[in-house]
């Protein structure tokens, strides 16, 4: 089928690709059709389209691709009404939002979208997690990824050294033994 | 809006399985206990149309050019490769 998308004029949709948000997103109720279209290849960005409205995409990207152990708890009411089976089985966005300075792009984890990729049902849920704010800045947490890798790198390195010193230290030992023992059968012989 | 008035531990049912009951009040703060099942959701209005407010600001905001800056930042590499 055809719809109007906002940004890239009127597209060919499969139907079987549309995504029911059973709510609606907050402030948006009314419209339940949504597409995925991805931004590129190896973007980690897509787009979610509404096939009700042209005028209404967002901008998404899944938590786990910048976030270091991102994990969300989805209430039992929202594994009921779509129908989660397995943990498996389910894809989590956030909404972007790209301010005019555009290295303050954020993503909101307080409300993420939970779908189920088995049914294409998915709602805009609430996490029940504190430090799941409304604006996340991507940047900024892919840095700290950054920082942390390196943190990582830097302590096995370390522990690596450390491992080879002592390795050289019971080489020598192993060396003086040996040279000893060579002595003393050497010593025997005589 | 049903409007009821209610006095310090006394509590209002909703359904046959929700119970709101009046815990302390306080100068201008009222302390609310809530008994209800599992799968009901319980939040603080404000987080709603705080999420409510950053849809709505996704969609005004959202834009295709914008986002080749973004991804400049966040993948150097692979847009020099492409310049070449």
């Amino acid at each position: 089928m055809k719809i109007q998308s906002k940004f890239f004029g009127e597209i060919e949709i499969e139907e079987n690709k549309i995504i029911t948000l059973v709510d609606g997103m907050l402030g948006f109720e009314k419209l339940k059709k949504y597409i995925l279209i991805p931004h590129g290849q190896d973007n980690m960005f897509k787009w979610l389209q509404s096939t009700e409205d042209a005028a209404v995409c967002f901008l998404v990207v899944e938590p786990v691709s910048f976030m270091f152990n991102y994990s969300l708890e989805i209430a039992d009411d929202v594994v009921d009404r779509i129908k989660i089976r397995t943990p498996e089985d389910v894809i989590i966005y956030s909404i972007v939002v790209i301010p005019e300075e555009p290295s303050k792009i954020s993503a909101n984890l307080c409300g993420p979208i939970v779908i189920n990729a088995v049914n294409r049902m998915g709602a805009q849920v609430i996490s029940s997690n504190p430090e799941h704010q409304v604006k996340h800045y991507i940047i900024e947490e892919l840095k700290k990824n950054t920082a942390r890798l390196m943190t990582n790198f830097a302590t096995m390195v370390n522990s690596g050294k450390a491992i080879a010193e002592k390795l050289e230290k019971t080489d020598e030992a192993e060396n003086k033994n040996a040279a000893l023992a060579s002595a003393a059968t050497a010593a025997e012989n005589k | 809006m049903l409007v009821l008035t209610r006095k310090h531990n006394q509590s209002i049912i909703i359904g046959n399985n929700i119970e709101i009951m009046i815990v302390e009040i306080r100068g201008d703060q009222v302390k609310i206990g809530i008994k209800a099942p599992k799968n009901v959701s319980i939040y603080r209005s404000e987080i709603y149309e705080e999420i409510m407010n950053e849809n709505k600001l996704a969609t005004e905001q959202a834009a295709v050019d914008k986002l080749g800056a973004i991804t400049r930042m966040i993948k150097p590499e692979g847009e020099k490769k492409e310049e070449k």
